[in-house]
């Protein structure tokens, strides 16, 4: 990717929160943060409470600056007025002022989009109809659920038709009709060109419509890349037998260990009888001849295999990896 | 520029969101719906009321003296007398007690609803012993109306005019019709008649003022505060402010649409309040202001210096509590240094400033309002009283005059500040040229005397209420002690009725404040000067112009008398006057009226009208005159008047075959003005007790016509300067309070502000104040409250700003 196509360009920002009369104490929020959101795809960030995910989102739309480094949006500088000219952001926990109607609300951010009138008039009527809003439009904000405030969230994020989108936990609120269809107007959006960065405490998700994920723990990326390729930088794979029958839990040790190619290391296998009397075999995934050569000397022995499984590496498995077993979502 | 608009659009749907704005509205509907029935109707101006004594002292004087005048076959009855004997027995009882020199105290009330006892019928009214007396246009024209057109009221308005006939000199002028209010067409409970000029007057000055000061300065700031002070707290709310800032706008652009959304509510609730008081002003009762108008964005105005306070605290501590807490705080402590202020001015510059100026060769002396006689000390710099101040301020120096000789002559009237005639016998005081002593007292000077006038050849011109007299050098110099009428604390108040000790014509003639100890009338008998008038004299003191309610006299010096100078009536004429303050100057031979609203009128001396450029007597009309002063002398033949405005500003008249009208540039708050003759120099105190010169000559003009050289000179600094050391408490009020007033917003001068735009005046005169033209005249703080509160709110909104632009949020 040239530099052209980064959307979002942020190379190696830092932000420190200075606090006391005179900056004693201070925070590092963002140290180093280097990453990129190219044009057309959807960009996850995950990372825990305190992980500097919203400080990031705040050095991006300028409401706060960064200590050092650069960030960039859409070639313009963080922040800049150009920038956010071309962004639509919805916040995690958006606050619409509870004099407004759906359609007011919408008027009113329009405006400070700098959208006339009638362009806020012909959008409205057709993002209200695409996020379910229509019909209730009219009525007070201070009804609305909160998956109805996401609603109106995002249909002001996308009412001045922004090349960037950044979208706070969008489908938080929502129920799983409400959620599959936020997924699929992101992968629409996505489809017509448009790049989200995407902040979502919700892996599936971003596992679902993400092509690129950063994961960030203590300020810092710890992870960033196609979810494949979190995955597969995660190491060993398993693999997984069920075994039937009166099967001798140390031989079957033995014919594992020893199926395993004589020049490399041997893979740990772990063996559990289960209630239903079932042999529960876990050893590591080399690679597809190794598994062949396991199959070969169970059967060998007439030992009946009632499963054979190698389970993928989830992003929830990646995240914990990053970020540590303890790390909040 | 949209997305601030969106703000403030915003800002407004909120408002009127607001279930506060609702409750506001209702209450500002049903403050309207009450004062909505409120209506008038003009009637024939009947009945006295006590204000309509201009002078209450001669009035019982006159009465008591007649009311028991001898009466017979040769011997015709006056007018007073005869009014005198139809009053109630009780008055009559009183009044017989006062002309017997007894000490007896009759209010004004009681002799008003006397006097209107009389209006019922007209069995008093003689009219043989009418006939002499002096007779306006009005009453001449009722008395030629058939009995069948004189309904009930032009009865009793005929029976009014008649009694002021009979006592000259002492009512107020009262226009012919007055005002009647009613309440949803039911008259008041108690009569309340006004002039529709005064009515106009009270209601921009001082109703409407007080219901926008209160309404909309108090309840609806402080209303206004309690609702928009969450909405900078509430626009920094997470949720709410990182959406505001993600999208294209300025932050400090966005506090300013902000702020000014927040004024929305009080913008809304004060254009409906404004827009109703107009409307009920014009509808009900004819006065259709349209400047009242204008306080709308003042009250706006106004409300933004608070809520400057209020944006900024919520800023930086996001609680609305925190935010009304210190706007209510900085209220507070606006009002504080605003009261602070008005006491210092009251007790500290008030007293300073100077209300007459003379001077005699090198020396200038000056009256202050707080009652000083003061001499400028050269030497040192300042101003030296000539007599202690023991009074606390409530006497009243008439201004000084140089008479011919160099004596200056002015006179301390004890108690003058409250009341016009003091209280006790007021001395003229002489002050010798060349002699630093104090001031020497010499006869007595009539009661109620307002204003000196020098004569010829030391001569004394005394102008009170109703009389015009002049004393000559030699009665006014007797020089002796014993010939002096020091005041005494403990005389019987020349407001009640006098002592009596066998001598109680001449007390009685002096109540009255007529011929007395030397003063003679300079008037033709029977004649006394009418509310409004105006007195001058030619340079030369041999001709005299009246200007007396209307009527203008020239009297002309004759050969003097045993008593003294006389003075013969040899040309008199009428001109229309809207009854308020007149003034007469002589520019060169012409008689100048500048008549307070209306043109001025330039006569000749035999009171015809002369042609002049249209365009000057525009521009003087435009000018609020508060005084003006002739300077003989100034450019050889060409004349000039110097004016005096009550905004503070000093203008020349000039007259050299055309007329020219020049404002003097370098100086502004002018207090008083003198021309010394001998030195060619036009003084003027200013800022307070400062004086400058103008050297007004024809050497300083030479090698021009007078208009260019007056142009000239307008536009010229003055030749003399003298800025006076201040005492230690003006010092206070210069470098402590001043500065602090300057950098405080003074939010209680909006109100003047407020009155001068609903009045269109920026000055306002008091009534009560009579005799003092210039104390009387309380000029509005117009442009220092909108600068002090403007400069604030730009400060508050620029820390503001700067404030949310660097602020991590």
């Amino acid at each position: 990717m040239s530099d052209s196509d980064a959307v979002i360009a942020v190379d190696r920002l830092t932000k420190t929160y200075r606090s006391g009369l005179i900056g004693k104490r201070s925070v590092a929020a963002l140290r180093q943060v280097s990453l990129r959101a190219n044009r057309g795809e959807v960009f996850g960030l995950l990372g825990p409470n305190g992980a500097g995910k919203t400080t990031l989102i705040k050095i991006l739309l300028g409401v706060i600056r960064g200590s050092g480094g650069t960030a960039r949006l859409l070639d313009f500088p963080a922040g800049s007025i150009a920038a956010r000219r071309q962004v639509g952001y919805l916040p995690e926990s958006l606050r619409i002022d509870r004099h407004h109607t759906a359609r007011t609300a919408l008027k009113f951010y329009g405006g400070m989009s700098g959208l006339d009138g009638e362009t806020i008039r012909t959008r409205s009527e057709r993002l209200l109809r695409l996020v379910g809003l229509e019909g209730r439009d009219r009525e007070s904000v201070k009804r609305f659920s909160k998956g109805m405030y996401q609603r109106l969230g995002l249909a002001q994020a996308l009412l001045h038709d922004p090349d960037l989108l950044i979208l706070d936990e969008p489908t938080d609120g929502l129920d799983p009709v409400g959620r599959s269809e936020v997924r699929r107007l992101l992968l629409e959006l996505k489809g017509r060109g448009k790049t989200i960065f995407l902040n979502s405490h919700i892996l599936q998700e971003v596992e679902l419509v993400c092509d690129r994920v950063a994961v960030m723990a203590a300020g810092q990326v710890r992870g960033i890349g196609t979810i494949d390729e979190l995955t597969e930088n995660l190491g060993d794979r398993e693999v997984k037998f069920d075994l039937a029958g009166e099967v001798d839990q140390q031989a079957v040790v033995r014919l594992l260990t020893d199926a395993f190619d004589p020049a490399s290391e041997a893979g740990r296998v772990s063996v559990d009888r289960l209630p239903n009397g079932i042999l529960h075999v876990v050893t590591a995934w080399r690679d597809q001849p190794t598994l062949d050569r396991m199959v070969d000397r169970l059967r060998e022995r007439s030992i009946s295999i009632l499963a054979i499984a190698t389970p993928r590496r989830s992003l929830e498995d990646v995240f914990l990896s990053l970020v540590g077993s303890t790390g909040e979502l | 520029m949209r997305p601030y608009l969106a703000v403030i659009a915003d800002s407004f749907r909120s408002a009127f969101a607001s279930r506060v704005l609702w409750l506001a509205l209702l209450a500002i509907y049903l403050f309207l719906a009450a004062i909505a029935p409120i209506g008038y109707h003009e009637v024939f101006t009947t009945s006295f009321r006590w204000p309509d004594f201009a002078n209450g002292t001669r009035m019982k004087a006159m009465l008591a003296r007649a009311i028991d005048e001898p009466v017979g076959p040769d011997v015709l009855e006056t007018p007073a007398g005869r009014i005198a004997r139809y009053l109630p027995d009780e008055l009559q009882r009183n009044l017989r007690q006062v002309a017997a020199g007894q000490e007896v105290r009759i209010r004004l009330d009681i002799l008003a609803d006397g006097l209107n006892s009389l209006l019922d019928s007209d069995l008093w009214y003689d009219p043989t012993v009418w006939a002499s007396a002096p007779r306006l246009r009005e009453l001449r024209e009722l008395e030629q109306l058939g009995e069948e057109e004189l309904h009930d009221d032009l009865r009793r308005r005929l029976g009014r005019l008649r009694i002021e006939a009979a006592l000259p000199g002492v009512f107020e002028s009262r226009g012919s019709r007055s005002i009647a209010l009613t309440y949803a067409g039911m008259p008041f409970p108690t009569i309340f008649q006004v002039e529709k000029s005064q009515f106009q007057m009270v209601l921009n000055h001082f109703v409407l003022r007080v219901i926008i000061d209160w309404v909309l300065g108090f309840i609806m700031i402080f209303l206004g505060i309690l609702v928009t002070a969450a909405i900078i707290p509430d626009m920094l709310q997470p949720g709410s402010l990182h959406l505001l800032l993600s999208k294209p706008v300025s932050r400090p652009l966005l506090f300013l649409a902000k702020f000014v959304g927040g004024c929305a509510f009080v913008f809304v609730c004060v254009s409906q309040l404004i827009l109703g008081l107009w409307l009920i002003a014009g509808l009900r009762l004819d006065v259709w202001n349209v400047r009242l108008l204008l306080c709308i964005p003042v009250c706006v105005f106004l409300f933004s210096v608070f809520y400057s306070v209020s944006a900024v605290a919520g800023l930086k501590w996001r609680s609305p509590i925190l935010a009304i807490g210190l706007a209510n705080l900085f209220g507070a402590g606006c009002l504080l240094i605003g009261f602070a202020a008005t006491l210092s001015d009251s007790f500290i510059v008030e007293r300073d400033r100077i209300t007459g100026l003379t001077t005699t060769g090198e020396t200038v002396l000056a009256s202050t309002r707080g009652g000083h006689l003061r001499r400028f000390d050269r030497s040192n710099g300042r101003w030296v009283d000539l007599f202690p101040d023991d009074t606390g301020g409530s006497d009243r120096v008439i201004p000084p005059v140089t008479l011919s000789g160099g004596h200056v002559v002015t006179a301390r009237v004890r108690g003058g500040r409250i009341n016009l005639f003091g209280s006790g016998a007021t001395p003229l005081l002489v002050i010798r040229e060349g002699v630093d002593g104090p001031p020497e007292p010499s006869i007595e000077l009539p009661a109620g005397t307002r204003e000196l006038i020098p004569g010829r050849d030391g001569e004394l011109l005394a102008l009170n209420t109703g009389e015009l007299l002049v004393a000559n050098r030699s009665q006014w110099d007797g020089g002796s002690a014993e010939n002096s009428a020091e005041p005494k604390r403990d005389e019987a108040p020349a407001q009640s009725a006098g002592a009596g000790f066998g001598d109680w014509l001449p007390k009685l003639v002096k109540m009255m404040g007529g011929a007395s100890d030397g003063f003679q009338s300079v008037l033709p008998p029977r004649t006394s000067l009418l509310s409004p008038n105006s007195v001058a004299l030619d340079p030369a003191g041999d001709r005299v112009f009246v200007f007396s309610g209307g009527k203008l006299l020239r009297l002309d010096r004759k050969p003097a008398g045993p008593d003294g100078p006389r003075f013969d009536l040899t040309a008199q004429s009428e001109v229309q006057t809207n009854g308020k303050t007149a003034r007469l100057r002589l520019l060169g031979e012409t008689v100048v009226i500048f008549r307070e609203d209306e043109s001025p009128l330039f006569l000749n001396d035999l009171f015809e009208p002369i042609e002049v450029d249209p365009d000057v007597t525009a521009a003087i009309a435009e000018l609020s005159i508060a005084t003006a002063v002739a300077c003989p002398g100034a450019f050889g033949d060409a004349a000039v008047i110097a004016i005096q405005t009550r905004n503070g500003q000093a203008w020349l008249l000039g007259d050299d075959g055309g007329l020219s009208l020049d404002r003097i540039r370098r100086v502004s708050a002018v207090e008083a003005m003198h021309w010394d003759r001998t030195t060619g120099r036009l003084w003027l105190a200013h800022q307070v007790d400062r004086l400058s010169a103008w050297q007004l000559s024809a050497d300083a003009a030479a090698g021009s016509d007078s208009a260019d050289a007056l142009s000239r000179l307008a536009a010229a600094g003055p030749a003399v300067v003298h800025r006076p050391t201040v005492s230690g408490w003006r010092l206070v009020e210069r470098y402590l309070v001043t500065p602090l007033r300057t950098v405080t917003p003074q939010t209680g001068e909006l109100g003047e502000t407020i009155a001068a735009i609903v009045s269109g005046e920026d000055s306002l005169q008091m009534p009560l104040a009579a005799g003092d033209d210039v104390a009387a005249t309380q000029r509005y703080n117009i442009w220092r409250p909108l600068l002090t509160c403007g400069g604030f709110v730009a400060v508050m909104l620029l820390l503001g700003s700067i404030y949310f632009s660097r602020t991590d949020f």
